[in-house]
This record gives structure tokens, C-alpha cells and sequence, in this order.
């Protein structure tokens, strides 16, 4: 009976200790695997120097990226960058205004992904505004 | 010059208000008929004590009871909590794909001039 | 055990009807609430579906004395809710105007795609009642306009009738908090309706 509890309080210390260690260790960029360094290759200058946290919520997303279609694979490397260099609040504010987003009529959101579309295409052809960001992209 | 006057007569504006309630259209008021009847089925009941006392018997022997099995019971617990924090930070992970990934670009998303 | 279950349902059916009661009485009011704070009628009517499953799931077996209160809480922490996923998204609409022309042709406007499709022109209305009618949308303009906590004090307090310490309960703040957004919300509507050339008896 004493050793069972013995046993349970050894596991349960175990248990916390492993969640908390996996949440965040920092690992250079030498060290990821492969598959995870070609998902994120765009922040390999940079990597070294994100935080902890970062670095593992863009390790969980490149570990995503090998089932990812062709243009998808190449939205996920254009923005990686832009993504990355955003505070956490906003990155949570463009979380939130995705979800808003997303609860729109499917319709209505075709309808703005349109004009978003047919707007991009009018500013290529008028570059002289000078208001896009670098990493915007032609609607592809 | 004459102090403007902050008088507002709250006892009219409460009745024209009142008024106002009365002429809403029929659409809303089914609505909210409805949204009643939502509700009510939804009610909470107060808990019966005869189910409780007849759990509580044979859960007798489940429940932690030295002190070792309460330190074991709340590092689980702290355990799963932590995996849980962790969980719910690690939910965020879809959103972010869409973002990154979705036919619209991320500028749509991202202010950047915040 | 059949006896308790009998009372059990004694008891629930006693509390469904002064809870059916209070909601049926309350619901046009907690809709005028919802849609001056919304200003968009379907959105208030989830806002008052989710605050009166909120108040029935959580504090349906409350005495029925308690139950105003509650709502009023619930009803104005559900409209904040609402206001702030509603900012959000109203924060990524403007952001269309970055993919827009900066020259005047611009010939849509990324609001329209999301404004309501069935949005209908106010019905015609007879003569003599159009005086009152115009009156109260003028009033009910002001009020929305109003910033969100001046609106919910000045509601509470004069229109549910709630006293300042029941007002600051439901709005979460103090009773000092709750004078001061009233004496703003009074000196604004009354410069507003001032000049829209409203006059109250």
C-alpha cells in the first residue's frame, strides 16, 4: 500500500515535470531536424533570437507543413517572416479577426475574398501607391 | 448667457422608450419568443439530494485519504492542469495555419500599423 | 425516491414559470438594449438568446426576486462580448481601404458585402404619429451614439429603474463609477437632443 503510494506521487511529479519541460526548449538552428528547418528556412537568420515560446508554436506549425499543397507551402515560407516579426498581441488580434472572419456567411466571404482579389490585381498594374507591404503577394 | 440646461426628463424618455418596445416588429418579437422558449429548456434545476447521498456512498473508497494520496491527487491535478495550459496554447496552432496559409493574404488579418 | 422525484419537478416547474415570466417580460426591453449598443437588429437578437441562456443555464433555480439583477449583469457582459468581436471585426474591414484606391472612384466599399441583405426602409407611417415617432428614433439615435458605458448607466438607472448600488452590480463597477457615467450621459443627451431640437415636456 505504501509502496502504490510511493509509486503514484513518483509518476504524478514525473508527469508535471515532462509537461512543463516539453513546453519550451530552445534549440539553435543547427539542431532541428531537417524536415523542420526546410519548413521554416525563411527564419533561419533570425531563429537563434526568437523566444522559447516562439520557437516552439513555429516548430509545431512546421511539423504541419509537409502536408500542406504546393501553394499553400509557398503562402506558409512568403509570410513566415511577417508572421514571426508581429508581437503576440498581434498575432492574437489577426487570431481573432481570422475567427470573426471565418464566421461569416460562406457567400459573403467569397465576396470580399473577390474584391480583395480584383483589388490586388488593379494595384499591380498601378504600382505608384507604395502602401503594400513587402510581403503581400499576387493572389495566387 | 443663460447655463445650458442638463435637465433631461428621464421619466418622458423612459415612457417614449417604453412606447418604442411596444411597436417592434413582429420578426423580432417571434425571434425572442423563441429565444424564451431556448432558455427555458435549458433551465437549471436545483441538484435532488437523494442522487448526491446515494454517489457519495460508493465513491467513499476513491477519494484520497492519507496525506500522501492528497499530495499525489493535487500534483496530478497540477499536472493536468499545466497539459491543459498547454493544450489550449497549442489550439492556436490551426488558426495560425489558416492564417498562414489562406488564400487571402495576411495583411487582410494583420494590422500592422498598431 | 419517487416522492423526491415528484417535488424535484414540483420545484422546476414552479421556478420554469417565473422564469418564463420574467423573460417574457423583460425580453422587448433587453432587445431595445442590445440593439442600441449593436445597432443591428440580428445581432441583438443573438445577444438576447445567448444572455437568456446564460442566466437560465446558470442561475435558473434562483429565487425569482434575484433574477433581474442577474440578466441585467449577464445581459450587459454578453453586449460587451459582442461589441468587442464586433470591433474586431469592423478593425479588419477598414483594412480593405489599404487595398483600395486612394482616388475618390471608389466605387464599393468592402462594408456593403457585410451589410445586412435584408435591411428595409422604415414602413410608412400615418401622420399624427409620425411627431412621436420621430421623436423617439431621435432619442433612441442619441442613446446609441452615446459611449457604452453612459448608455448601459443611463438605461439602468432611468429606464429598468435599477438604484445605483443595483446599477453598479450589474455594470460591474462602482457606485461612484455608476453617478459619474450618468451625469455624463444625462449632459450628453442633453446636448444632443438640444441640438436636434428635441424638446421634452
Amino acid at each position: 500500500m505504501i509502496s502504490m503510494n510511493k509509486l503514484i506521487i513518483a509518476m504524478a511529479i514525473f508527469c508535471a515535470l515532462s509537461a512543463q519541460t516539453a513546453a519550451a526548449t530552445p534549440e539553435p538552428w543547427a539542431a532541428l531536424p531537417p524536415a523542420e528547418r526546410e519548413a521554416l528556412a525563411p527564419l533561419a537568420p533570425q531563429w537563434n533570437s526568437l523566444p522559447e515560446k516562439q520557437q516552439h508554436n513555429l516548430r509545431i506549425l512546421a511539423q504541419h507543413y509537409p502536408k500542406l499543397k504546393m501553394d499553400e507551402k509557398r503562402r506558409f515560407q512568403n509570410r513566415l517572416v511577417t508572421w514571426a516579426q508581429l508581437t503576440p498581441a498581434q498575432r492574437q488580434a489577426a487570431r481573432e479577426k481570422y475567427r470573426a472572419f471565418s464566421q461569416i456567411p460562406a457567400e459573403k466571404r467569397e465576396q470580399v475574398k473577390q474584391m480583395v482579389r480584383q483589388n490586388q490585381a488593379a494595384k499591380i498594374q498601378q504600382p505608384a501607391s507604395g502602401v503594400i507591404p513587402a510581403a503581400a503577394q499576387p493572389a495566387q | 448667457m443663460k447655463k445650458q440646461s442638463q435637465h433631461i426628463n428621464h421619466q418622458h424618455i423612459a415612457k417614449l422608450l417604453n412606447s418604442s418596445t411596444d411597436q417592434l416588429d413582429d420578426s423580432v418579437l417571434s425571434a425572442l419568443r423563441q429565444a424564451r422558449t431556448v432558455a427555458l429548456e435549458r433551465q437549471r434545476v436545483a441538484e435532488p439530494v437523494f442522487s448526491l447521498s446515494a454517489i457519495g456512498h460508493r465513491a467513499h473508497h476513491l477519494m484520497p485519504h492519507s496525506t500522501q494520496q492528497w499530495v499525489a491527487t493535487t500534483i496530478i491535478l497540477a499536472a493536468i492542469l499545466i497539459g491543459a495550459i498547454g493544450y489550449l496554447q497549442d489550439t492556436q496552432m490551426p488558426v495560425d495555419m489558416e492564417i498562414l496559409t489562406d488564400d487571402l493574404p495576411i495583411e487582410v488579418f494583420v494590422d500592422q500599423h498598431e | 425516491m419517487l416522492t423526491s422525484a415528484f417535488k424535484r419537478k414540483e420545484r422546476q416547474l414552479a421556478t420554469q414559470a417565473e422564469l418564463g415570466q420574467f423573460l417574457s417580460r423583460i425580453e422587448r426591453r433587453a432587445y431595445k438594449h442590445a440593439v442600441f449598443a449593436m445597432h443591428d437588429s440580428h445581432t441583438a437578437l443573438d445577444v438576447v438568446q445567448d444572455a437568456m441562456v446564460k442566466l437560465s443555464e446558470k442561475y435558473g433555480d434562483k429565487p425569482a426576486g434575484e433574477l433581474p439583477l442577474l440578466f441585467h449583469r449577464i445581459l450587459q457582459n454578453t453586449i460587451r462580448d459582442y461589441c468587442r468581436r464586433q470591433q474586431v471585426r469592423s478593425k479588419w474591414t477598414t483594412l480593405f481601404s489599404a487595398f483600395g484606391s486612394k482616388h475618390a472612384e471608389e466605387e464599393f466599399d468592402p462594408l456593403d458585402v457585410l451589410e445586412d441583405s435584408d435591411n428595409q426602409s422604415a414602413p410608412a407611417i400615418p401622420d399624427a404619429a409620425f411627431g412621436q415617432k420621430q421623436t423617439i428614433a431621435l432619442i433612441e439615435n442619441a442613446l446609441s451614439n452615446l459611449p457604452a458605458r453612459q448608455r448601459e448607466a443611463f438605461l439602468l438607472r432611468y429606464w429598468e429603474g435599477l438604484d445605483t448600488a443595483e446599477t453598479a452590480i450589474a455594470m460591474g463597477c462602482t457606485e461612484g463609477s455608476v453617478k459619474t457615467h450618468c451625469s455624463r450621459a444625462n449632459h450628453a443627451l442633453a446636448t444632443a437632443l438640444k441640438a436636434l431640437g428635441v424638446e421634452l415636456p
